[in-house]
């Protein structure tokens, strides 16, 4: 890692403080690194930062971002309320509802692209 | 204090070799399921389970990783900016998608429910389930659900969406990209976004767009819904 990385991590983390601060200030009901993000964007759309000086950073983190969800899947397996929780009728809610989700996205999308090229 | 340093030092680096060796596997065979995740999440419960650690102070050390998500998280505006003007162009397309998606499963959560006499507290977990972990707990909070089973929640359907979303998609002749890269997005967040991107930039700025937009909107009707239903 050179010194151009860790000044582009350096500008990421003070999005993300910069987040949390507004969060704990103001009453907002978004998390702090949404927050940061949202101003990042903001400051990207209005040119007042390039996306050269944090593109290499974020991509980097973006592409191995599976590694980061790793630890809470693993305690979350090691955590002795799992199955407890975990009946069945939950799993069928879970997986019911995810597909729901998929499908109600999927289709109302094509839906409306379909719609628009026959006109 | 030192014994707090070195075990955060030493989940670190334990996640960090099992990630690498299923990363490899992964680019050796080139097999959808041998997708590091899920390997390298098992090769590290099979190697917690075999070395004298408890789960409770790998939990501990792990938190560190927490922080790097949410910087994840702020990293997510750089595609969104590359592909706003695709993005301003399709502005209709995203919220029908999203809101249709995200009602969808909404319903089917009160629905089935209420079918199966799920406790209020259950419930209360369950709605906020296919939004991006850090909402979730909020949204569950002031719900009056348990956060820590909303944290498993979150998780679970996000890896059934991650794991059947793609052949799903495929066998009903969803062949949009925008429709690809929003049902992921929305139904998986962070690991539907970061799937959408290996089929392509497009799929993979709609996922990102998609993940924050459902968390916005989730966020933003679920009190509301919970204000008309207590009237």
């Amino acid at each position: 890692m050179n010194l151009d990385m860790v000044l582009q991590l350096i500008i990421i983390i003070g999005f993300l403080l910069l987040g949390n601060g507004i969060v704990a200030v103001f009453p907002i009901p978004l998390p702090g690194s949404v927050v940061g993000m949202l101003l990042l964007f903001v400051v990207l759309i209005t040119g007042i930062l390039n996306v050269e000086w944090i593109e290499k950073v974020s991509s980097f983190q973006l592409k191995h971002l599976t590694l980061l969800f790793i630890p809470p899947i693993v305690s979350l397996f090691l955590s002795s309320g799992f199955l407890e929780i975990l009946q069945w009728n939950i799993l069928i809610i879970l997986i019911v509802s995810s597909i729901c989700c998929l499908l109600g996205t999927a289709l109302a999308v094509e839906w409306l692209e379909k719609r628009r090229g026959m006109k | 204090m030192t014994n707090f340093i070195v075990n955060i030092f030493f989940c670190m680096s334990i996640t960090f070799v099992c990630y690498l060796i299923s990363l490899k596997l992964y680019r050796k065979y080139k097999k959808s399921w041998l997708n590091p995740l899920y390997t390298a999440s098992i090769l590290l419960i099979l190697l917690l389970l075999v070395l004298p650690i408890q789960g409770e102070s790998y939990r501990e050390g792990s938190f560190i990783f927490n922080q790097l998500l949410q910087l994840a998280v702020v990293s997510l505006a750089v595609p969104l900016y590359k592909q706003w003007s695709f993005l301003k162009k399709n502005f209709k397309k995203i919220c029908t998608g999203v809101i249709c998606g995200t009602a969808l499963g909404l319903i089917a959560v009160l629905g089935m429910s209420q079918i199966f006499h799920l406790p209020e507290q259950t419930r209360a977990s369950l709605i906020p389930r296919s939004v991006t972990l850090p909402i979730a707990l909020t949204v569950s909070r002031d719900l009056g659900g348990l956060t820590s089973t909303t944290v498993i929640f979150v998780i679970i359907s996000a890896l059934i969406s991650l794991t059947i979303g793609p052949k799903l998609l495929k066998r009903f002749g969803v062949r949009s990209k925008s429709a690809m890269g929003l049902a992921m997005g929305t139904s998986a967040q962070m690991l539907g976004a970061n799937r959408s991107l290996v089929w392509g930039e497009e799929e993979g700025a709609m996922g990102s767009i998609a993940m924050t937009t459902s968390a916005l909107f989730l966020s933003v009707f679920v009190p509301i819904l919970a204000y008309i239903s207590h009237l």
